[in-house]
């Protein structure tokens, strides 16, 4: 008898078709999901190292608006301020002082005037009317406007970026899981092989879980 | 010259069924291994980046907290010292003045510098106070400006507890893909074993195999253990 002959009759090789076919569909199942599974990690990965890339961008740009209006502009406004309310007080003093000292006190106010008038101008803040608020200025306002100036910086949202690639990592984990159907199948595909008895139930169960990882492939890609 | 059936072209290695049963359970255990391995490998790694996404962004606002909220303090604190000094100028021309007319100029401007100070010291805090709800700036600007020392201790907490994480999920990780070599070893040893058949290197492959699978399954748990 010959080789071929003996495959015939032998059990173990009845249908031996089927299950390689089993086991291809398995492989390329397996190898499709994970396919795109490395592709969604990827993406996914990608996007979570663009959020720390803007988080760092925000982050500088929030420190520098913050360093250059509360230690440049905001103290050249307090000076502003402080010599306004002096201008202020004294000139209210010297019109309720002593007719002897007055003239002193008057010329102690405009001195207090004098560098008012001076400073005043040099301060971005002091001289912006909009800026005034009671005896001081309105250093939140000038620090939204400044902020405004840059767009491109304020209003990055680094925690929707992180969360889109939370969402894409999660996805492509999924899709990884969904692979384990596919294993299954190699596991019914192989004692298929060593249980020709129980062949049949083998093979169905084989397709039956190729078709659980195709389809838990395609509710991942779609509800996920 | 007859064409050569490739299915025939070699005798096929002897195996008892027991042998075959054998090597299909294992092989199909090491083909269901590998993905749910891949998967330990993959799910760990996600969350390990995840984690040091997350310590390296709250490092990053832990800076970003501490060093937007200084500026506003030491403002803060300048405009209290500048409203106290000029309090303390117009005490101070008093002290030194003698009786006569250099004495009620001096008060008359101490009486100026008293209010002044109180104004100064006013108008210091109305500057360097925090944002409002409405002030106008975006929200992260308004929230680094707002930060408060308990604030900066939960933080650190976090960033401290997301870096543990990810040493966490980076040992599972690690010790999934070295379960993942030995599942390939083992797969490899089974397809040997099945070359040679029940032979007494066919067996030895098919226990090799055997071993470094159940390895295999004890390092890719042992991470979620240990």
């Amino acid at each position: 008898m010959s080789d071929a002959a003996k495959r015939e009759g032998d059990p173990a090789h009845d249908n031996s078709t089927i299950v390689a076919v089993l086991l291809a569909a398995a492989a390329v199942v397996a190898a499709v999901i994970g396919f795109r599974a490395a592709l969604l990690g990827d993406s996914g990965s990608d996007t979570f190292h663009t959020a720390v890339r803007e988080d760092v961008k925000r982050g500088n740009s929030i420190v520098e608006d913050a360093r250059f209006i509360y230690e440049e502009e905001a103290p050249n406004a307090l000076s502003v301020a402080v010599q306004r309310i002096q201008a202020e007080e004294t000139e209210r003093e010297a019109k309720s002082a002593d007719p002897e000292v007055r003239d002193l006190v008057q010329t102690e106010a405009s001195k207090h005037e004098g560098i008012l008038g001076i400073i005043l101008e040099a301060s971005a803040i002091a001289s912006e009317p909009n800026y005034a608020r009671g005896d001081g200025f309105d250093v939140i306002d000038r620090l939204a406007d400044n902020r405004a100036e840059t767009p491109e910086l304020s209003g990055l949202d680094p925690d929707a970026t992180a969360d889109l690639g939370i969402d894409r990592s999660r996805k492509a984990t999924m899709l990884v899981a969904a692979t384990i159907p596919a294993g299954l199948a190699f596991l019914f595909g192989a004692l298929a092989q060593g249980f020709p008895t129980r062949r049949r139930q083998f093979v169905y169960a084989g397709f039956g879980a190729v078709s659980i990882a195709v389809l838990a492939a395609i509710l991942i890609e779609v509800l996920a | 010259m007859s064409p050569v059936d490739v299915e025939t072209a070699f005798p096929e290695s002897p195996m008892s069924p027991r042998f075959r049963r054998r090597l299909a359970i294992l092989v199909g255990l090491t083909a269901l291994l590998i993905p749910v391995l891949s998967w330990v490998e993959a799910e760990n790694d996600r969350q390990e980046e995840q984690s040091f996404v997350r310590g390296s962004r709250g490092a990053l606002d832990i800076f970003v907290r501490i060093a937007t909220t200084s500026p506003r303090e030491q403002f803060a604190a300048d405009a209290l010292r500048q409203s106290l000094a000029v309090g303390a100028e117009g005490v101070s021309r008093v002290a030194g003045s003698e009786s006569g007319l250099s004495l009620t100029y001096a008060l008359a401007l101490q009486e100026a510098s008293a209010r002044a100070e109180r104004r100064i010291q006013k108008a210091g805090e109305q500057m360097s106070e925090a944002p409002g709800e409405d002030s106008g700036l975006d929200p992260a600007t308004a929230e680094a400006l707002d930060s408060g020392t308990a604030e900066l201790i939960g933080l650190v907490a976090a960033q401290n507890a997301a870096i543990d994480d990810a040493g966490r999920y980076g040992t599972r990780q690690e010790r999934g893909l070295y379960a993942l070599g030995l599942a390939a070893i083992a797969a490899s040893l089974l397809g040997l074993a099945g070359l040679m058949g029940e032979s007494r290197a066919g067996r030895t492959a098919l226990t090799s195999a055997t071993v470094a699978l159940v390895v295999a399954v004890g390092m890719g748990a042992s991470g979620y253990v240990f």
